[in-house]
């Protein structure tokens, strides 16, 4: 990586400039503020900047599958004490009328399921416990 | 008749896209929106806004009752109903036809024809078009079904009969799987369309998506557009579109607008619609025609210079179309990528959030259809499309290297979505090279994982957060806009 040394260059096209005084670049950069994490546009680049609460969450294993998006829950294939393998189609989502199916993401006994059919379940909701 | 007051029965870019053809030809526009929408521009830039109220579609925007209502009460000469929604309903062409509301698009017999899945192919088939091989019959029985799969040869494709944009299609590989891929077609087809009859299609190895733009008058002239091809799909949805297609030669492109101009005369077709075909192995075969204006018109519209909305509203007055086939000109490259709200690294699954940066462009030749602007929610309420980008350029690689730049333009900061993913199909060499077959996505999914961000880029972010953290808790765009250079 090329030094840097940042300093801010006023604003163009509603982003922020930011320039490296040792080079003269100038990065041109959006940033909002998404659940306190940092939405980012510079040049080829978009990406969040977790915050340091999310990075830890995220290196925390083992936790229980989560819903990938708000929809409905619209068939279950197990019971709690079902032993499923890594793959294994848990449950059928729907949303915008598409159907997702949730896979179980490591082979193990299903400990307990946090839904019921037909039910809406926003994104994050917690859905299956999977023990090893 | 001479049109004066068109509704448009439809929300979103569409509904602000015909509001602008309309402002340029004088016509006054109604435009309707939902409890939640008041925000959404669709719902300013008209001269005037309607509320449809809350509830179900079938309560809103597939309220048939309703909207003719609505088009009585405010004397509105036409409707425009945009893609989706209303725009292949025999019944509201029909409910308007008999308000005496003038239906911007086909006729009811041809959209009755074309929507049907099984009827449109035998009508292609009659008058000499290819069709893919498949099973179209009635008889939808566990067994007739798998027997003719069967007989097609896996990999056969499932598909609902009523259906459209990917709903209710499955892909069975063999004929353990096909039961439990029919199961989930048919329900996906009967809560979409509430009809879970199925056709059953070959599914071909290495297709390309090719269509057609046509647009026909009253007085027997059928004209074509030349071609789109919308190859790149996920989940059976198109995400980046573009004309001319990288594959055909001059003598195909011409064979394939012959068949389709072939189906809209025969047919006695009126106004726009799209002819599309599968494209392998330099062979091409009838897929669908779309009786309605498709998303992606506006590749069509940057390589023809024509205004396809103005084209539609004058056929519907019973006008004769103002260009002759010899006209018509396919000039350098144009690239349309759609902006979902989704995202790519699980599945494209939809995501929401606020819109909170949508960006802006000096680029010259860039066009940004999008029914959002900064501060406006994207539920799932309704589709995750939120914009669609095109370009212009004199050739297909400057084409894609002005396209990379626009999306840097537009980053449509707020939630997690696909601008990155658009941008790493655009950079792929296979991209590039024009192989674009529609299973593109899932061949080179892990070329296109995310790539790692820089350290320097990192730094230069880290940098701007503590920036905005020092100098006050606010965080919009609009922050900027407010302090000065000076302050800064």
């Amino acid at each position: 990586m090329s030094e840097l040394q940042l300093k801010n260059f006023g604003k163009i096209a509603g982003r922020m400039a930011i320039k490296n005084e040792l080079t003269g670049e100038i990065y041109r950069v959006a940033i909002v503020d998404v659940d306190g994490a940092k939405h980012v546009s510079i040049g080829d680049y978009n990406f969040f900047l977790a915050s340091n609460s999310q990075k830890k969450q995220k290196s925390e294993q083992n936790g229980p599958m989560i819903s990938p998006m708000p929809g409905k829950i619209i068939k279950i294939n197990i019971a709690v004490g079902d032993k499923v393998k890594k793959g294994d189609v848990l449950l059928v989502m729907e949303a915008m009328k598409m159907e997702h199916s949730i896979k179980a993401n490591r082979d193990g006994v299903i400990e307990s399921i946090a839904v019921k059919l037909a039910q809406q379940v926003t994104a994050s909701a917690e859905l299956v416990k999977i023990s090893n | 008749m001479v049109i004066k007051k068109i509704l448009i029965a439809n929300r979103g870019e569409i509904a602000i896209r015909v509001i602008n053809t309309c402002r340029l030809m004088g016509i006054k526009t109604v435009t309707l929106f939902t409890e939640g929408e008041e925000d959404l521009p669709h719902a300013k830039l008209s001269d005037f806004a309607i509320s449809l109220g809350s509830g179900a579609l079938r309560e809103t925007y597939l309220n048939i009752e309703k909207i003719v209502k609505i088009c009585i009460e405010h004397k509105v000469d036409a409707v425009h109903p945009g893609y989706g929604f209303l725009s292949e309903n025999a019944d509201f062409s029909r409910a308007l036809d008999q308000a005496k509301i003038l239906f911007i698009g086909p006729t009811p017999e041809n959209i009755k024809l074309m929507g049907d899945k099984i009827g449109s192919k035998k009508f292609a088939t009659s008058v000499g078009v290819p069709c893919i091989p498949g099973y179209h019959g009635e008889d939808q029985s566990l067994e007739t079904l798998k027997g003719e799969a069967k007989k097609i040869g896996y990999p056969v494709l499932i598909k609902a009969s009523s259906g459209g944009g990917g709903k209710g299609m499955k892909v069975a590989l063999n004929d353990a799987e096909f039961a439990g891929q029919l199961e989930s077609a048919k329900r996906e087809a009967k809560n979409s369309f509430g009809d879970d009859a199925v056709l059953l299609e070959k599914y071909l190895t290495g297709p390309r998506h090719i269509e057609i733009q046509m647009m026909s008058d009253s007085h027997g002239n059928h004209l074509h557009f030349f071609e789109r091809e919308c190859s790149i799909q996920r989940r059976h949805q198109k995400i980046i579109e573009e004309s001319p297609s990288p594959i055909l030669t001059s003598s195909i492109r011409e064979k394939i607008a012959a068949c389709a101009v072939k189906i809209t005369s025969q047919m006695n077709y009126l106004g726009a619609g799209t002819m599309e075909f599968i494209f392998q192995d330099n062979e091409f075969y009838f897929l669908e025609m779309n009786t309605r204006l498709q998303v992606e018109h506006p590749v069509t519209e940057m390589v023809t210079g024509v205004d396809l909305v103005r084209l539609q509203i004058l056929v519907a007055q019973k006008e004769k179309l103002p260009l002759m086939q010899k006209d018509i000109k396919q000039i350098g490259h144009a690239i349309e990528v759609r902006i979902y709200a989704e995202n790519p690294d699980a599945d494209f699954l939809p995501t929401t959030g606020t819109i909170k940066y949508l960006g802006e462009t000096k680029l010259s030749n860039v066009r940004l259809d999008t029914g959002y602007m900064e501060g406006n929610d994207v539920s799932i309420q309704f589709d995750p499309m939120i914009a669609k980008l095109i370009v212009w350029d004199e050739d297909r690689s400057r084409a894609i290297a002005k396209m990379q730049e626009a999306l840097n333009d537009y980053p449509f900061l707020g939630m997690i979505n696909n601008v990155d993913y658009l941008k790493r199909v655009l950079g792929h060499k296979k991209f590039i090279s024009g192989d674009t077959l529609t299973s593109f996505v899932q061949t080179y999914e892990k070329d296109l994982a995310p790539k790692d961000v820089p350290d320097e880029i990192k730094k230069v972010a880290e940098f701007a957060a503590k920036f905005i953290q020092q100098n006050g808790p606010a965080v919009s765009s609009s922050l900027w806009q407010e302090l000065g250079s000076g302050k800064l």
